[in-house]
């Protein structure tokens, strides 16, 4: 019998980046993004976070494989499960093709993806844009 | 950044998604925060295993002993997403930094200190409502896998303790008392 939890029962396949931008392998990037990890930390959002994009295709075909079939059982179990990626970072910083693709090989949709902007031209670079973010693409979710 | 100050850590999946849990073992919504705030304040970058209960057997599955995953297809369950991980780290290592790994301390899988034993479970699932596994001594299936992935590169298997959420007396404060301690600590010279 499933009992419950604490739980929050949503999650949120996030770009590296949104959790590690100062990492030395982002050296090279100007943007930087606004308190997204806090908000996934206060708002009680669990992370499903692949490894940094930079890395390559071998690193990052399995990782997508793996985290969408863990979506999926989610999903399955009305979980509500969303993508942030990083608008300008190639592939959004977070594989959206190759989730695109896994999703695609198991026969389920690809969750909504809410973008998060670095160069300040929205409100993604506060909490409360990143909040408006999310709460839109769970919405999408819970529409689906 | 100077070299010397590059930190990772590589975190059991479930201690930032704590919906991956089995039924009834999540603690908190989502992310330990605790740890993630001392990992942040000691200027570790934060990289997230996956579960390997999670993937073979869904968040509905039920509670089960380290003899119950100890199987030859879990084992190779795990080693296949050990190879990623591992390559993954590999990465981190040729670009200098620190690695440490954060297990689950009483898990079945994830414990790197302390794991959980229960050899007389099986068939019908009553006997973890009659009082759960026990804890002892020793690595889950799943680390005992990346390890093992580890040494047969011939790279050492980086520091490493665990959190034990999944004991029956965990206590979050000395938890994070003694990872404090754990992630002051520098890397031994090669």
């Amino acid at each position: 019998m499933i009992r419950e939890d604490a739980r929050g029962r949503r999650a949120v396949i996030v770009a590296d980046y949104l959790v590690n931008p100062g990492s030395a392998f982002y050296a090279a990037i100007s943007g930087r993004p606004g308190p997204v990890l806090d908000v996934l930390v206060e708002d009680g959002w669990g992370m499903m976070k692949p490894p940094p994009h930079i890395l390559g295709e071998s690193v990052g075909q399995p990782a997508a494989s793996t985290m969408a079939g863990d979506a999926v059982d989610y999903l399955r179990h009305k979980y509500c499960v969303v993508i942030l990626a990083v608008d300008g970072l190639p592939q959004g910083g977070v594989w959206l093709d190759l989730f695109e693709q896994a999703f695609r090989e198991l026969g389920a949709p690809m969750p909504p993806v809410a973008r998060v902007r670095l160069d300040g031209s929205d409100a993604t670079g506060t909490a409360d844009g990143v909040r408006a973010a999310l709460a839109a693409a769970s919405r999408a979710v819970a529409e689906a | 950044m100077p070299e010397s100050s590059r930190r990772v850590a590589y975190v059991a999946h479930c201690l930032v998604n704590q919906n991956a849990k089995v039924s009834e073992f999540a603690k908190c919504a989502g992310v330990v925060a605790p740890l993630v705030e001392r990992l942040r304040a000691n200027g570790y970058e934060i990289q997230q295993l996956p579960c390997p209960e999670m993937s073979y057997l869904g968040v509905v599955r039920w509670w089960q002993s380290r003899e119950q995953y100890d199987t030859p297809g879990y084992r190779r369950h795990c080693r296949s997403l050990a190879r990623t991980v591992v390559d993954t780290v590999a990465v981190h290592v040729q670009h200098d930094y620190d690695v440490v790994i954060i297990g689950l301390d009483g898990s079945p899988s994830s414990g790197v200190r302390l794991t959980s034993t229960k050899a007389s479970w099986g068939g019908r699932p009553e006997g973890a409502v009659s009082g759960g596994s026990d804890r002892t001594a020793g690595m889950g299936v799943w680390m005992t896998e990346l390890k093992n992935e580890f040494e047969s590169r011939g790279m050492a298997f980086p520091r490493a303790t665990g959190i034990a959420m999944d004991a029956q007396d965990f206590d979050m404060q000395a938890s994070m008392d003694e990872m404090d301690g754990f992630l002051a600590a520098q890397k031994e010279p090669a």
